[in-house]
């Protein structure tokens, strides 16, 4: 009897093992966010609460280009935790980096008395040298393809004639969705320029092809009231318009007061290049703190479960239904503007009870 | 050749345990390459098995490895009865075909492609980098680049496991059917590599020949590695002990 138990014993245990690990790979790219009664501070700092929340893990590898010059990372690991409330839905997003990059075109004073603003753009036409650290999450709202492909389906890289949709680009690369209608959440987290509001950028994409109807083709900024952020230039272009104090990592490397520019500089002292207003109106619906500590960047933040925005169906994805899968990609720019570190595919949040 | 011998033993064991890795990593390469992305088991899917020798390279490929890069299914449909129709530089092509490339394959299949997998050496950027893929099967000369590799490489694998079947104390109907079976699949597996084209029916039999290789294959070195050290005369059994 016990031969004829045995192998019958160990096909259920290598059945039941096959099972499992098939029911392991397909949960491998899928955040879960829990329901919390506690309050959460949006600090940059994981709090207690967030030990109950299981990670997902990411290696983020790819890259749409070869910028020339790149010195950034062209790899790393994003940590992603999630929390959700009656009201909220919260991220805690980890990843290496090794370089706190927030040097983003300063000014600089020359010998000569004249201001030189810092660029080192790349072939493209785009900078990865005097830039900032940012982070981008791609929330799928309707467009075809997205739960598949991920944020994959919105890239388009331009052809050997350097044309994008027929059209003529130094850009490597554009943003669009493929037919109108089709939207793409965009959270775009800027650590120069949303980092001092405590804000992301709320953006989406849309299916806008032409860039004499849009300069960034299909990609666009939520409806707002007020706020945002623009260069810090006067209007001969010759220096810095705003600011009476030097460049400092810690806590001035935007300006956020419209203090008139005096020129008390000494040579090689560093201005910031870009004044930030906190936004308000849809572009302004998520809070986030970054904070960069020992080689890693640690990124808070939440957004309403649900905006209300005139436009926030098309611009906003709607976690109206917990019981639904929702769609989403992760890029990290370290120092960059446009190139960025990828996965693969398509990730998905889902919301335990 | 005394194959009693202890040193003798372990070189043909060396041998043996190597042609079992390697096949089963054949295996394994064969499940991964025609199971398609979904997440799970990589079992091989008949789907892919007759893409990928009976259709066009591009459906085949749209179906096989670049799957997880296709926006939706409905999109391959376009583009294999396009094919299917013959392929044609038609509207059908400019309107249906071409935007599908573009959206789902040109960002990487394109010459100056820089894209983290860029294939900028097969690019999809015009009807005439297209049609480079749209004949069913393989091409003349993909076939016979496959076939004589495959046979000069596996006969030199089988010539010396079924001689050392041969050596072995089997039944003469075992050693016989073991050898002969060995070889036909091969040149089963071959023939219909190239009879595919054809008919959908030599993909059965690619998969057919295909399974009883790998079987024989592993088989007979299971079988050889156990007459070798198991099945050994008490002579051979001092001479074991004695390395």
């Amino acid at each position: 009897m016990n031969i004829q138990i045995k192998p019958t014993l160990t096909l259920i245990v290598i059945g039941a093992s096959l099972v499992s690990l098939n029911a392991v790979a397909t949960s491998e790219n899928e955040l879960t966010s829990y329901s919390t009664n506690q309050a959460i501070v949006v600090d940059g700092i994981a709090e207690s609460q967030w030990q109950q929340a299981k990670p997902l893990l990411i290696t983020v590898d790819k890259m749409p280009y070869i910028a020339n010059p790149y010195p950034g990372i062209t790899q790393t690991q994003v940590s992603i935790r999630s929390l959700y409330d009656d009201q909220f839905v919260y991220f805690y997003m980890e990843w290496q980096d090794p370089t706190h990059s927030l040097y983003r075109y300063p000014w600089i004073k020359q010998a000569d008395d004249s201001w030189k603003q810092l660029k080192n753009k790349d072939q493209t036409d785009h900078e990865n040298t005097y830039y900032e650290d940012k982070a981008a999450i791609f929330w799928d709202i309707n467009a075809r393809g997205f739960s598949k492909k991920g944020c994959d389906i919105a890239c388009h890289m331009a052809d050997e004639a350097g044309m994008i949709n027929g059209i003529k680009q130094t850009s490597a690369g554009r943003k669009y969705t493929r037919s109108e209608g089709q939207t793409i959440d965009m959270w775009h987290w800027k650590s120069v320029r949303t980092g001092p509001t405590k804000q992301f950028d709320d953006q989406f994409v849309d299916s806008t092809k032409d860039p004499a109807s849009n300069r960034n083709w299909g990609r666009k900024g939520d409806d707002k009231l007020s706020g945002g952020y623009k260069d810090n230039i006067n209007v001969d272009k010759t220096g810095p318009a705003y600011g009476n104090a030097m460049f400092d990592q810690q806590t001035h490397y935007a300006i956020t007061e419209l203090i008139p520019f005096t020129d008390n500089f000494k040579v090689d002292d560093a201005v910031p290049g870009i004044i930030v207003e906190a936004f308000t109106g849809s572009r302004g619906d998520i809070s986030a703190v970054g904070v960069w500590q020992d080689g890693k960047w640690h990124l808070e933040f939440k957004r309403l479960l649900k905006t209300d925005g005139s436009n926030a169906a098309t611009q906003d994805v709607q976690f109206s239904d917990l019981t639904q899968p929702y769609h989403f990609g992760i890029a990290i720019f370290d120092n960059a503007q446009i190139n960025h570190i990828y996965h693969e595919g398509v990730l998905v949040l889902k919301f335990a009870k | 050749m005394n194959l009693s011998n202890c040193a003798t033993k372990l070189a043909i064991s060396g041998y043996l345990v190597s042609v079992l890795l390697a096949t089963f990593a054949a295996a394994a390469l064969i499940c991964l390459q025609f199971s398609g992305p979904s997440a799970g088991l990589p079992i091989p899917k008949l789907e892919h098995l007759i893409a990928h020798y009976h259709q066009s390279q591009l459906v085949a490929s749209l179906k096989g490895s670049m799957y997880p890069y296709v926006a939706d299914d409905d999109d391959i449909v376009i583009i294999e009865n396009w094919i299917n129709a013959g392929a044609a530089d038609n509207d059908v092509f400019s309107q249906q075909v071409m935007p599908i490339l573009e959206y789902d394959c040109q960002s990487c299949h394109s010459p100056n492609s820089t894209k983290t997998g860029a294939a900028p050496k097969l690019p999809l950027s015009n009807y005439a980098d297209v049609t480079a893929f749209t004949t069913a099967g393989y091409s003349w000369h993909r076939l016979a680049k496959s076939a004589h590799i495959h046979l000069f490489g596996i006969a030199l694998v089988i010539l010396p496991l079924t001689l050392l079947v041969a050596q072995l104390k089997l039944h003469a109907k075992v050693k016989y059917s073991l050898i002969a079976l060995a070889w036909s699949a091969l040149w089963l597996d071959i023939v219909s590599w190239w009879l595919s084209k054809y008919s959908v029916i030599f993909v059965y039999s690619i998969i057919v020949a295909g399974t009883i290789e790998l079987t024989l294959v592993s088989l007979m070195c299971f079988i050889c590695l156990y007459s070798l050290w198991f099945c050994a005369n008490k002579q051979d059994d001092n001479q074991t002990r004695s390395c």
